[in-house]
């Protein structure tokens, strides 16, 4: 097949060419940054702000001679934070209307979390960048390049989005100014980017960097999974589709309404032209005392599947740094037209592939069942323990995959009060609930960021300067 | 049957034709868990305020015929599994008849008022969902 009969037919095709600008999934939404121009979202987005930061970080792949360097310098502090603050309208400005949520109280859960992590991190970051060396954070990245493992793109990112967001929650309630605490933000900086170096492979560290591609499997776990996925019919694709879609609904219980329970990998470009995606979901989490209800399920069950783009029209296919396919048109789902499904029993053991028939037989109804247990756990539960809960999720959640890969995590349970909340965090708790600031400040403030909350550092900062120093 | 457009909003994912149901609006955990109960469910389509989905999520996999949110996008979690199990949503809906009633507040949340508004033109009603255009979701009034 020529690629340009291939791209007629399948136009997303062409946003993988060097000059294409992409389609606007926010048309007219413009993102401002100080003095860069107004951003767009999306694939030229991207491009239009990289060509406009000061230094030379993010205008070419990364080398592992840049992960070696000690610390980054300020302008690089200040291109990576502007990056991150683009990159947070990006993928979250949508997300943040979604307003009351009913049930789990997140917006005040991720603050709370996002305030916790930013004193807390750094010391576990510097603690394992001193035992294992840089280059074995870089190998600690690595090691997530398969389906079903929590050591991967959405996890590493939330790493360096959440200490973004931590500091930036500071600064908006005027406890931090933006040159303070340097050391621990430029080692949290440092940590994310080598985890992110070593599993994207590619020397970017975020999916924008590469029109929305994160294909971090490696080579024969493509080609495995490829050759896996069966036709799909009008009668077996519902089947298909109701599993996977359970999974996923399981997986956002389980992480209490976040997406740390599921990630998207690819898009893959086929032979025939059309996309895959692979897609694990998270269903159970033995970390989590809630995870109980789920306590006769896998670990997490994993969904390759091809999208007929040709049928769909696909324009544009994103798989968002946090894992997520957004699609143009959106419905991809009918047109799923392969799949198969992979099955992992703990987090460390190999992943086995199952029959449609077996995970509808065997797991379609305890899925269900377990998300009406789950349902019911948090109705039962006051607020204060979900709010608890759910920045727990984040908190430790987030970091737990590569302490747990490192061996390091029950020792940071035991000797270093992993699950225990830093005191100065827990007091912003009470001014977060105050007046719906949680509720009001996360979405408009730190979701649909700017220069005002993700402050540059100034130029006569010192940058050894800690938080031991705050005076 | 004559219809009236009632309201509009943004289309979680394209479906050919429309989908018909009573609304059925959940407000507290207590509703939820009632509706799920309902063999009516079936046939009925859910209205909630958010877009977060531990709270009206635990019903898509009984099968609603539709979903109508008062905030949120197709972008939400809520809206991101109403696509995968396939049911036609409409998010932050707006109505043909605002009334005046003002949607957000100073302090930039939803007003209590705004709620009120569309949960009583829309609750118990019999709605007809349109989900045809790429991006706007249409309700019709039976």
């Amino acid at each position: 097949m020529s690629s340009g009969a291939s791209q007629e037919s399948r136009p997303y095709l062409s946003r993988y060419e060097a000059n294409d600008e992409g389609v606007r999934f926010m048309p007219g939404a413009q993102f401002s940054y100080g003095q860069l121009p107004p951003l767009p979202d999306g694939i030229l987005g991207d491009r239009v702000l990289r060509e406009n930061l000061k230094t030379d970080l993010l205008k070419r792949p990364l080398t592992i001679e840049d992960i070696r360097r000690p610390a980054f310098t300020i302008d690089e502090l200040n291109d990576l934070t502007a990056y991150w603050s683009w990159d947070l309208w990006d993928q979250l400005s949508l997300r943040a209307s979604e307003g009351s949520s009913g049930l789990v109280p997140r917006q005040e859960y991720e603050a709370l979390s996002f305030a916790n992590a930013f004193y807390r991190w750094p010391e576990f970051m510097i603690d394992m960048t001193d035992r294992l060396g840089i280059d074995g954070i870089v190998d600690l990245g690595r090691s997530g390049r398969e389906p079903a493992n929590k050591i991967n793109m959405l996890h590493s990112w939330c790493l360096g989005a959440v200490t973004q967001l931590g500091r930036a929650l500071y600064i908006i309630m005027d406890r931090h100014k933006p040159g303070e605490f340097l050391p621990e933000f430029n080692a949290a900086m440092k940590f994310w980017q080598a985890l992110a170096f070593g599993y994207r492979g590619d020397g970017n560290l975020w999916s924008s960097q590469d029109r929305y591609r994160t294909c971090a499997l490696d080579a024969d776990w493509t080609q495995r999974l490829e050759s896996s996925m069966e036709p799909l019919t009008n009668d077996t694709r519902p089947e298909y589709t109701s599993i996977m879609a359970s999974c996923e609904l399981l997986s956002f219980y389980l992480h209490l309404d976040n997406r740390l329970g599921m990630y998207d990998l690819g898009p893959f470009v086929l032979g025939n032209g059309n996309p895959m995606i692979v897609r694990s979901t998270f269903t159970r989490e033995d970390i989590y005392n809630w995870s109980m209800f789920a306590r006769d399920l896998p670990y997490a069950m994993t969904f390759a599947f091809e999208i007929d783009a040709a049928q769909m029209k696909l324009e544009e296919a994103r798989v968002i740094s946090i894992g997520t396919l957004m699609t143009r048109p959106r419905n991809y789902v009918n047109s799923i037209v392969k799949g198969s499904i992979w099955l992992r029993d703990e987090w460390d053991s190999d992943l086995r592939q199952i029959s449609l028939e077996e995970a509808t037989s065997k797991y379609l109804a305890p899925v269900g069942n377990a998300t009406g247990d789950v349902f019911e756990w948090m109705t039962r539960t006051p607020a204060r323990i979900l709010v608890e809960s759910g920045a727990f999720t984040y908190y430790v959640g987030m970091i737990m995959p590569f302490m747990r890969k490192a061996g390091l995590y029950d020792h940071y349970c035991q000797t270093e009060n992993l699950w225990e909340f830093d005191q100065r965090a827990q007091d912003v708790y009470y001014e977060l609930g105050r007046n719906d600031f949680a509720r009001i400040v996360v979405p408009t403030r730190l979701f649909t960021s700017s220069e005002t909350s993700f402050a540059p550092v100034p130029a006569d900062a010192r940058l050894w300067r800690s938080k031991y120093a705050y005076v | 049957m004559a219809q009236k457009l009632v309201g509009t909003g943004l289309n979680v994912s394209q479906h050919e034709g429309t989908v018909r149901g009573r609304v059925r609006y959940v407000a507290s955990p207590a509703d939820v868990v009632k509706l799920m109960r309902d063999p009516e469910i079936k046939s009925s389509v859910v209205l909630t305020q958010g877009g977060a989905v531990t709270f009206a999520g635990a019903l898509l996999p009984k099968r609603p015929v539709g979903l109508i949110t008062i905030e949120g996008a197709p972008e939400s979690h809520l809206g991101i599994v109403s696509r995968e199990f396939s049911i036609p949503a409409v998010m932050s809906v707006e109505l043909t008849e605002g009334n005046g009633i003002e949607r957000v507040g100073p302090n930039g949340l939803t007003t209590r008022a705004y709620v009120e508004h569309v949960v009583s033109a829309l609750n118990d009603k019999v709605i007809e969902i349109d989900c045809e255009d790429p991006d706007t979701g249409r309700l019709y009034l039976v």
